[in-house]
């Protein structure tokens, strides 16, 4: 869920602190000896805890997953009467890499995911920086730049849907008043393309300014002191000791905001419907369009299958980079 | 930032408040140059929320007038007492509001006892189950609709807000967990010490020490899981099909698939949509702003 990420900045000054102080040295050395009973009470405390949640996820979660799975290998109708589900090999996979409109929705998905990421990037952390200083008027800024985590994105969808809307749409009226004749922006592939971007971008803004503002509030002051007094200028602060010590809040909204934005549906279904033609057509509107239109549900489960697989494989790259880069230093 | 470098920058507002916006050679004072940025940007940003509001109180006709107006020059609540008499919006409405608040209420229940256990009772493969909980969160939502779907079918449950409950656990109760683990990490390993010293078990623990000083942690955690619920589309969208079941995301997105887009109505139901989550977040304030200095003010 789109919505839920900004909740994630929250803990994140408050985990790393819990993370110096925790001492996990006491329990280990009390195994043996007379207190071996106590943790042995702990672990299972621990685990009649965590068991209904467990059970809970292993029935919602995990087992609708490996059931997607197994049929990802069965052939399957809907139709009552119709063929029994029966073992398909790898028919399924087939006929949807077989399938142009999958290529395109997931060259057009990595697409939007890069082009989203460097957005929300470019635009959080000037914003971020703003707000991290002590200015007049600080606390409402901030106020307005949380302000989307509220609304929902079928909301915000709506809403872009209007504001560029040709005639009676506001972007267009701003355009004219600077001169510019706006265009019709969901007849043309790269401009419906940037309208749901924005929009998406609008929502995802809070989520990459709280990190951010978190990972700015853990940079010590005095180093930036130092670089002052050694005659450092305010772009080679930015680049050589906030940017790098940022590195942390970046790679988590790169892999939080990763996974997000492949998932993306909510404002291409309503905005565009994946159109003009294909041309916002994203993994999650062929998903959608291949099971409740198309009603294939193998298929359906086979894409899913390799959507997950899409998704994992990014995020773990994109994590795996990151990681490495810093260990360099 | 270290107090003495805020003074620095407030006696010295040309280094301190406003060195990186350096447009017009001093041509521009910069205090002066820095409020209309803020301001033009805080307008950018808040533009779809003050068209929401404001097309939701245009009348008809000025709705869709060319050149659009940016305030209602002629303020009215037709929209609104349109919206509230409709039958099926107040169904969305109460519709979201069963299956968010059930899924929150569920998740809660299971969610404050899994986070303690995995943030303070720690066992074998504790911190393997808790990464493969936070690694649910990375799964497409779409791609659970398919198997809720086609079970939900068996099991008729397509098109019931008990099913939109069941269906929403997997995703609100991973962020419940992943909230609250954070926070009880927190927890002064003291304060569960002397719990046992005083002979309280382990549910004792958590209902007589752990919650109330939880409360704004739990408060944080119920607020976003409710949002993910509240705001969820697409599985609502897939599991069901009348006003019966359908959520507020689904219904308003009905009017924009219909032959025409009925703007006006439309917004409204979003401004009432969004009210419940301003409650939710007023309601809850103080404790997101103590859940948010809890890590500040400990260290």
């Amino acid at each position: 869920m789109e919505r839920n990420a900004p909740g994630d900045a929250i803990h994140l000054a408050p985990r790393r602190v819990a993370e110096a102080t925790r001492a996990p040295a006491p329990v280990r050395a009390a195994r043996h000896g007379r207190r071996g009973s106590l943790v042995d009470r702990r672990r299972r405390s621990g685990m009649l805890l965590t068991l209904p949640a467990l059970l809970t996820l292993a029935a919602t979660a995990l087992y609708p997953l490996l059931w997607t799975m197994s049929l990802s290998f069965q052939s399957f109708s809907l139709a009552v009467g119709g063929e029994e589900p029966a073992f398909a090999g790898l028919a399924n996979y087939e006929r949807v890499l077989g399938d142009a409109a999958f290529w395109t929705a997931i060259g057009q998905t990595v697409g939007y995911v890069t082009v989203t990421l460097t957005v929300e990037l470019l635009v959080g952390l000037p914003i971020a920086l703003v707000l991290h200083r002590e200015t007049r008027g600080r606390k409402v800024l901030r106020l307005v730049v949380a302000l989307p985590l509220m609304i929902a994105p079928v909301v915000a969808a709506m809403a872009g849907k209007f504001l560029f809307s040709p005639g009676y749409g506001l972007v267009n009226e701003g355009l004219a008043a600077l001169g510019i004749d706006g265009p019709a922006w969901f007849a043309d592939p790269w401009l419906a393309r940037a309208a749901v971007l924005s929009t998406n971008a609008w929502l995802a803004l809070p989520f990459v300014v709280l990190v951010l503002l978190a990972g700015l509030a853990n940079i010590p002051g005095e180093l930036r002191e130092a670089a002052v007094t050694d005659g450092a200028g305010r772009w080679r602060i930015l680049w050589h000791i906030t940017l790098p010590l940022l590195r942390p809040s970046i790679l988590i909204i790169l892999v939080i905001r990763l996974a997000d934005a492949f998932r993306v549906f909510d404002a291409v279904y309503v905005m565009t419907g994946g159109g003009p033609g294909s041309a916002t057509e994203v993994l999650s509107t062929y998903l959608y369009r291949q099971m409740f239109t198309r009603t294939d549900f193998a298929g359906g489960a086979a894409t899913s299958v390799l959507f997950v697989l899409v998704i994992g494989i990014c995020a773990g790259a994109v994590f795996l980079s990151l990681r490495g880069r810093r260990g360099e230093r | 930032m270290t107090t003495d470098s805020i003074t620095r920058a407030r006696r010295a507002p040309a280094r301190g408040s406003s060195e990186w916006l350096r447009f017009g050679p001093r041509a521009v004072s910069r205090p002066v140059a820095f409020t209309v940025v803020a301001l033009a940007g805080a307008f950018l940003l808040l533009m779809p929320v003050i068209w929401i509001v404001s097309t939701s109180l245009k009348p008809d006709g000025e709705v869709y007038a060319i050149p659009p107006t940016l305030l209602p020059q002629n303020p009215t609540l037709e929209h609104f007492v349109s919206v509230l008499g409709d039958e099926t919006v107040l169904r969305f409405f109460g519709n979201s509001l069963v299956a968010s608040a059930g899924a929150t209420a569920i998740s809660l229940l299971m969610g404050i006892p899994a986070a303690l256990g995995f943030a303070r009772f720690r066992f074998r493969a504790s911190g393997m189950l808790l990464g493969a909980i936070l690694v649910t969160r990375m799964f497409p939502p779409v791609a659970l609709a398919l198997p809720f779907f086609l079970q939900f079918r068996q099991l008729g449950l397509i098109n019931s807000p008990v099913g939109l409950v069941i269906a929403y656990i997997p995703i609100v109760l991973p962020l419940v967990i992943w909230m609250l683990e954070g926070f009880f990490r927190d927890l002064p390993e003291e304060l569960l010490e002397a719990s046992r010293l005083d002979g309280l078990g382990t549910l004792g623990t958590l209902l007589r020490i752990v919650l109330p000083i939880a409360k704004p942690g739990v408060a944080v955690a119920a607020l976003f899981g409710f949002l993910a619920a509240w705001n969820e589309f697409i599985i609502a969208l897939s599991l069901t099909r009348t006003p019966d079941a359908q959520t507020m995301p689904v219904g308003i997105a009905g009017y924009i698939t219909q032959f025409q887009t009925l703007w006006g109505d439309m917004t409204a139901a979003s401004v009432i949509y969004l009210v419940p989550v301003l409650i939710v977040t007023v309601v809850t304030q103080r404790g997101i702003i103590s859940g948010l200095t809890a890590g500040a003010t400990k260290g």
